[in-house]
């Protein structure tokens, strides 16, 4: 083996420096799939008040609330002493109480470390040109944005090279950019760049006067600044580590980035002393970050102080014995998802028909799917975005002969709506076609003014009939006998249901309704990847009714009596709804109708006031109507509330939370831990639903904090970029990633409070902490603060500390 | 008081969008919504009424000082005032917890009145004062987020090119007022029956284009259409569908003075076809959906003026009714885009386009328009030039294209889709109520035949575009495109340079070294 020359050490910590800061960008998922993700996912390996100082100093974010809402919950109690004395007492009594209270009266001065183009704009302001910053975000964006469109544009770019190599062409021939920002030579000094990303990190590093040590913040800054296309870069790299392989558009992002840094440099040769200056600047990142986070400690210990509030009072509601236990034999079992609207509805079941018993469980269903809808390509994931598809579901219909024919019929449609489209799409074509068909639209313009009361819709059905579509079954495919019966068995053990099972057993998946809404999908079920779990709820019930699936788990221990009916569901989540996919024979169905009927109406009433409803809540049938029409407004830009105001998840039997109002605020998922004799049911619920729970906690959390860099604006302003990839706020800048402001706000109030997830898990102590022994992430999460978990054995709470277990005081 | 009904009744449509927006600048939201529900369905109903009137009897039109009223106003106030409605009734569900409400409904009200009133206009000063209260009025919605840089930037750029064409209007009445003697439309038709056009007039028609071209954001001058994505979606639907193509109605309400402006009408018709042209290839290189739609209004707006300086007034004002209501309903509905994206990906890849299919297809689709032209015009003449035809079948070429699935089933289809789009088309232009066609010489001979060279360049374009490995096609001319080819960077560096608007900070601060900033909290939980 002959010696390699070592690299020169510069280019080791180039090296270095580029994957500390490409790997601080957490992902975010396309529009059609839009789940929620913790944009501090890559970060949790460091303390939560660290990550929201180096945010803070180079990117301009917060990452807590303001002073100022902290101010407001302590004014009205929200609030107490006493949670602001047990916040302090954590934190090791580092603050006084009035050096808390006084912080209160003003936000810290945590300024963003500027870039070379900041530096500029502040420098030299040319009334007649924009500031650099927007004028490069837009330029960078809109290369990004005709780089990764696969959806809209009919005309897209030669594919060749890569990102950078697109972005460097784009700019070498742009003629316009040099009277734009008034600096000609831009587009020769872009010709002059070198041709690919690695060659241009290591050229630029060496133009611009930064010692190495800084380069990996300075990258990390750089990265922040275009945060929405990088997140979009790492949602890239994040489906290529799950399919096993890596993607490097993160990288290349940061050097389209870095090059406009060094053309600033470059073009504005002669005025070496702004370049200087700047860089000085950077030589005291350390110290500045260092200050960001004395200067947060102040707003963690409010912020703990906010949540101390909120689990004293659950803790004690939660430690108060169960009265009235679940119905000894239950004419219905129905299995929700773990999502906190299931919460609401779950306990509106319960309490009008007695012989119900409901069930928390991810809305997945455990199954681990891909879906293609037949005769078509469109393949979607069904499942969490932690993982990868590990099977196959596809419809087909009573005999191949008539999958078959169904699925040309099908094509046939669809290719005759894409034909159709060819009016509207070509320019020429579209010029007639306003002529002839134009006066049509009259009739589509009414539906804007008098939304009708349809009932779900969405792309599944296109270019099917409601008999074809009624005609299809779900197939589960590649698992043989003994999968089968493998899969069904994790499932149940998983839902601790594996006895005593009732007559009928609804699955019930959820989806919401809403139209004209970009973004629907982060609506839907977000353990079923931003889709409805009609498909993997669908093909559990066909799993679990399958008799050789039934022998198979008798064998394992598993008996389901031959009167037992697994059906599928799917809860609306906008008008809360249950409607089955198969009937149930009277009298049971009946009976069930009855109850979902007046389930609806509890759930309805009880979210009426947060919908500006509240005058129909002793209207049933108005209020229901209203909601059905507010399912098909395309004007509607708050169709319901989704997971606002989450803030814990309960794992533990339904005894423990059965008698409580936990007002949709709480994810609920059962777990028996006596059934778990291997405690690898514990291991998998705090790997997977956890963790999907706090992603979903933290990005209501992060879109309520700082709107603007971890929200994604305005939906009145909502621009659609890409067809699926995201949305601009108006007409460019950066993408926006998380939750649009009308998902948080209501107009006039913040609708989620903003509480790091409280994990409350009935089990054994001991076991808990072997499952944090055991896994990295679920350790990170704990000993940094960006989750709270507690234990749960009989009447005694303990809250989790890397010291060990901490009583509650009941 | 005028006699005429409809008249009347128009002109009370007018006045309601009036108090209507004095009113609602009073009140609070709730009250400025209902007042805005009341006054845009009573405008409706009455501006239907007085158009259902002048169609009964045509001679229940009527005048008063400065305004009158015809079919061919009618049918505008008819259009707007139905936007309205639905513009309305969308904005108060869509805008639900926004600030400053009351100031957006008076400004909706406001922009309809003004239109309202241009639909009567039958004299210069009208028609200059209502135009220009029509984009005063927009102003205010286009800046109703007056902290985004980037919405001041773009109305500041619209701002200029309005008060420009305010100047270049002005100058046109006053040119043809002096020539005729009078102000009125009517005047001005008479006395070129009389008398033709004399340079004064000549110059006037060709400034009256220029005001045209100004607002109706045709290229070079159309960067603020494209940038005004920055007020509420209900804004665009208004301005797209019920502002930006009064340049159009204007044009047919002085089709005489353009008729007797051969220069004028040229550089209409130079304009309109390069911004057709231009702005349709730009439009399908956007890759977001709102610009999109943007430039697309672009390019169809530049195919209308085309049918004015081309003297087909009465496809012009279909065209006019037709685009607003299809672009009032795509940016309605923009948030469906990513539905769209779903649906099409369902759909089965189609075959990359053959040479002779793309060859072949204009070919097959001209005997269907002349054909159905000769079976419904019978022994009368064609429905529009022959050149008309051959742009209308390298339109619907596209049509004929393989898009997955079986190939006889997709021509068989296709062309019954061009069929049926060809009949319907021709079904509006047997109305009536439509304005009479200019004499056709216009499309004749040379200026026909170059007509359909360009806009089969256009069609090669697409056609490029469909054909195998089509990315690495025309990559030069896709970068232009992208760019916009380059127009709207001169003038807004111009408009910072001469005209710089007051743009409100929009980056938080940043903290040079040793230097102190005032610490900005600005949207978070408060």
């Amino acid at each position: 083996m002959s010696a390699v020359p070592a690299p020169p050490p510069e280019s080791v910590s180039l090296e270095a420096a580029v994957a500390a800061s490409t790997g601080r960008i957490a992902p975010t998922w396309p529009l059609d799939r839009a789940i929620a993700v913790s944009p501090w996912w890559e970060r949790i390996d460091q303390p939560i008040e660290t990550a929201a100082a180096r945010l803070a100093v180079l990117g301009g974010m917060r990452s807590a609330p303001s002073r100022a809402y902290f101010r407001e919950a302590w004014s009205r109690g929200r609030i107490g002493a006493d949670d602001l004395a047990v916040a302090r007492q954590e934190a090791g009594e580092s603050l006084t109480e009035h050096e808390c209270l006084a912080g209160l009266d003003r936000e810290p001065l945590t300024a963003r470390l500027p870039l070379l183009c900041d530096w500029l704009d502040a420098d030299d302001r040319d009334a007649a040109r924009l500031p650099w910053r927007d004028a490069i975000t837009h330029q960078v964006s809109q290369a990004c944005a005709a780089w990764f469109d696969h959806d809209l544009a009919d005309w897209r770019p030669a594919g060749e090279g890569g990102l950078y190599a697109h972005w460097r062409e784009s700019l070498a021939h742009d003629h316009g950019i040099g009277v734009l920002t008034g600096v000609q030579s831009i587009r020769r000094a872009a010709s002059a760049l070198p041709g690919d990303a690695r060659g241009l990190l290591e050229r630029a590093s060496r133009r611009l006067p930064l010692s190495p040590r800084q380069w990996s913040d300075y990258f990390e800054a750089l990265l922040l600044s275009v945060n929405g296309w990088a997140s979009w870069c790492a949602y890239l790299r994040w489906q290529a580590r799950l399919a096993g392989g890596d993607d490097g558009h993160l990288e290349e992002l940061l050097a389209v980035r870095l090059a406009w840094e060094h053309l600033l440099a470059e073009t504005r040769a002669a005025d070496g002393a702004a370049v200087d200056g700047w860089s000085r600047a950077w030589s005291s990142s350390e110290e500045r970050i260092g200050a960001a986070v004395a200067a947060g400690r102040t707003d963690w210990t409010w912020q703990r102080a906010l949540e101390h509030g909120f689990q004293a009072e659950l803790a004690r509601a939660l430690a108060s014995p169960a009265t009235g236990g679940a119905p000894a034999s239950p004419r219905v079992q129905a299995a929700f998802c773990i999502d906190v609207r299931s919460e609401v509805v779950r306990r509106a079941l319960e309490s009008v028909d007695e012989g119900i018993q409901t069930i928390g469980f991810a809305g997945f269903f455990g199954l681990p799917i891909a879906y293609t809808p037949l005769g078509t390509e469109a393949r979607r994931p069904q499942l969490p975005g932690l993982l990868a598809p590990a099977m196959e579901v596809t419809e087909a219909a009573a005999s191949p002969a008539e999958t078959n024919a169904l699925a040309a019929s099908r094509r046939a449609r669809l290719a005759d709506a894409a034909r159709w489209g060819a009016t509207a799409r070509w320019p020429s074509a579209a010029f007639h076609f306003v002529e002839a068909a134009g006066v049509g639209y009259a009739a589509k313009l009414w539906r804007w003014v008098t939304p009708g009361r349809k009932a779900r819709g969405g792309p599944e059905g296109a270019g099917l009939d409601d008999r074809q579509r009624g005609s299809l079954h779900l197939h589960l495919q590649g698992l043989n006998a003994a999968g089968r019966v493998e899969l069904a068995e994790s499932v149940l053990r998983a839902m601790s249901l594996v006895e005593d099972f009732a007559p009928v057993v609804l699955l019930v998946g959820h989806g919401s309704q809403s139209v004209n809404n970009p973004h629907a999908a982060g609506l839907d079920c977000g353990a079923c990847c931003g889709q409805t779990g009609e498909v993997n709820a669908r093909t559990l019930a066909g799993l679990l009714n399958d008799p050789d699936v039934r022998a198979g788990l008798a064998d394992k221990g598993i008996t389901i009596g031959a009167a037992t009916r697994f059906v599928a569901a799917l809860h609306n989540t906008t008008t809360d709804e249950i409607a089955l996919f198969d009937p149930v024979p009277d009298p049971e169905g009946s009976r069930l109708q009855d109850a979902l009927r007046r389930a609806g109406d509890l759930a309805r009433v009880e979210r009426a006031d947060d919908l500006g409803l509240g005058r129909l809540r002793g209207n049933p049938a108005a209020l229901l109507e209203a909601l059905q029409r507010r399912g098909n407004d395309g004007a509607q830009t708050r169709p319901e509330w989704g997971l606002a105001n989450n803030a814990a998840f309960v794992i533990a039997p339904r005894t423990r939370t059965r008698h409580l109002d936990l007002k949709g605020r709480v994810f609920l998922h059962d777990y028996e831990a006596g059934k778990d004799t291997d405690g690898s049911v514990l291991e998998l619920l705090m790997t997977a639903p956890m963790l999907v729970t706090h992603w979903i906690n933290a990005q209501y959390n992060a879109s309520t904090v700082d709107p603007e860099h971890f929200g994604s604006g305005n939906k009145v302003l909502h621009n659609v970029v890409g067809g699926v990839i995201g949305v601009f706020e108006g007409n460019g800048g950066d993408l926006r990633v998380g939750l649009p402001r009308q998902s948080v706000h209501d107009g006039r109030r913040w609708m989620h409070e903003p509480l790091r997830l409280s994990v409350y898990i009935e089990a054994p102590g001991d076991r808990i902490e072997a499952v944090i022994a055991r896994h990295e992430v679920v350790r990170n999460l704990l000993h940094n603060g960006w989750l709270h978990l507690f234990c749960l054995e009989d009447e005694a709470v303990s809250r989790y500390t890397p010291g060990g277990w901490k009583p509650i005081p009941a | 008081m005028p006699d005429s009904p409809s008249l009347l009744l128009a002109l009370a449509a007018a006045l309601a969008f009036g108090l209507g927006a004095w009113r609602a600048r009073r009140s609070a939201p709730d009250g400025a919504w209902r007042c805005a529900r009341v006054v845009t369905r009573f405008a409706f109903v009455a501006s239907a009424g007085a158009l259902v009137l002048v169609i009964m009897a045509p001679a229940s039109g009527g005048q008063w000082p400065g305004v009158d009223y015809d079919a061919l106003g009618g049918l505008l106030l008819v259009l707007v005032s139905g936007l309205g409605v639905v513009v309305t009734d969308y904005s108060r569900r869509y805008l639900e917890g926004e600030p400053r409400q009351s100031r957006y409904v008076a400004g909706l009200l406001a922009v309809l009145a003004s239109v309202a009133v241009m639909s009567l206009a039958s004299h210069w000063v009208t028609l200059i004062a209502a135009w220009a209260a029509t984009s005063l009025a927009l102003h205010g919605l286009l800046v109703f987020y007056p902290e985004r840089p980037f919405a001041v930037l773009a109305a500041h750029k619209k701002f200029i090119a309005s008060r420009l064409a305010d100047v270049a209007l002005v100058a046109a009445a006053g040119l043809a007022w002096g020539e005729v003697g009078s102000g009125s439309f009517q005047a001005l038709a008479a006395h070129l029956d009389a008398h033709g056009a004399s340079a004064g007039l000549q110059v006037s028609a060709a400034l009256l284009v220029v005001a045209v071209i100004l607002k109706t954001a045709q290229l070079p001058v159309h960067g603020w259409l494209i940038q005004v994505m920055e007020a509420p979606t209900p804004v665009s639907a208004l301005l797209h569908a019920g502002v930006i193509n009064l340049g159009g109605f204007v044009l047919i309400r002085l089709a005489p003075l353009l008729e007797a402006a051969p220069a004028a009408r040229g550089l209409l018709a130079v304009v309109g076809v390069a911004t057709a042209l231009l702005a349709g290839w730009v439009m399908l290189t956007r890759i977001s959906i709102k610009v999109r739609l943007a430039w697309s209004t672009c390019a169809q707006m530049g195919f209308m003026l085309l049918e004015c300086a081309a003297g087909l007034y009465e496809l012009a004002l279909l065209h006019l009714i037709g685009h607003s209501l299809y672009k009032a309903n795509a940016f309605l509905a923009a948030g469906d885009a990513v539905l769209q994206a779903r649906l099409a990906r369902m759909r089965p890849a189609a075959h990359a386009l053959e040479m002779h299919r793309a060859l072949l297809a204009p070919v097959a689709a001209l005997p269907i328009v002349v054909g159905l032209q000769w079976v419904i015009g019978g022994a009368y003449d064609a429905a529009w030039p022959l050149a008309w035809s051959g742009l209308v079948a390298l339109a619907w070429a596209p049509l004929l294209w393989p898009a997955g699935g079986s190939a006889f089933r997709g021509a068989w289809t296709g062309a019954m889709a061009i069929t049926g789009l060809t009949g319907l088309a021709l079904t509006w232009h047997a109305l009536p109520i439509l304005p009479a066609a200019a004499p056709a010489d216009f499309l004749d001979g040379a200026f026909g035949a170059l007509l359909v060279v360009v806009f089969a360049a256009g069609y090669g374009v697409v056609v490029a575009l469909n054909r195998p490995d089509a990315s690495r096609r025309l990559p030069g001319l896709y970068r232009m495109a992208y760019a916009g080819f380059y127009l709207d960077e001169a003038f807004t560096r111009l408009t910072m340079a001469v005209w710089p608007p007051r743009l409100p900070r929009s980056a938080r601060p940043v903290l040079p070294a040793g230097q102190a900033a005032e610490p900005v909290m600005e949207g978070s939980p408060s």
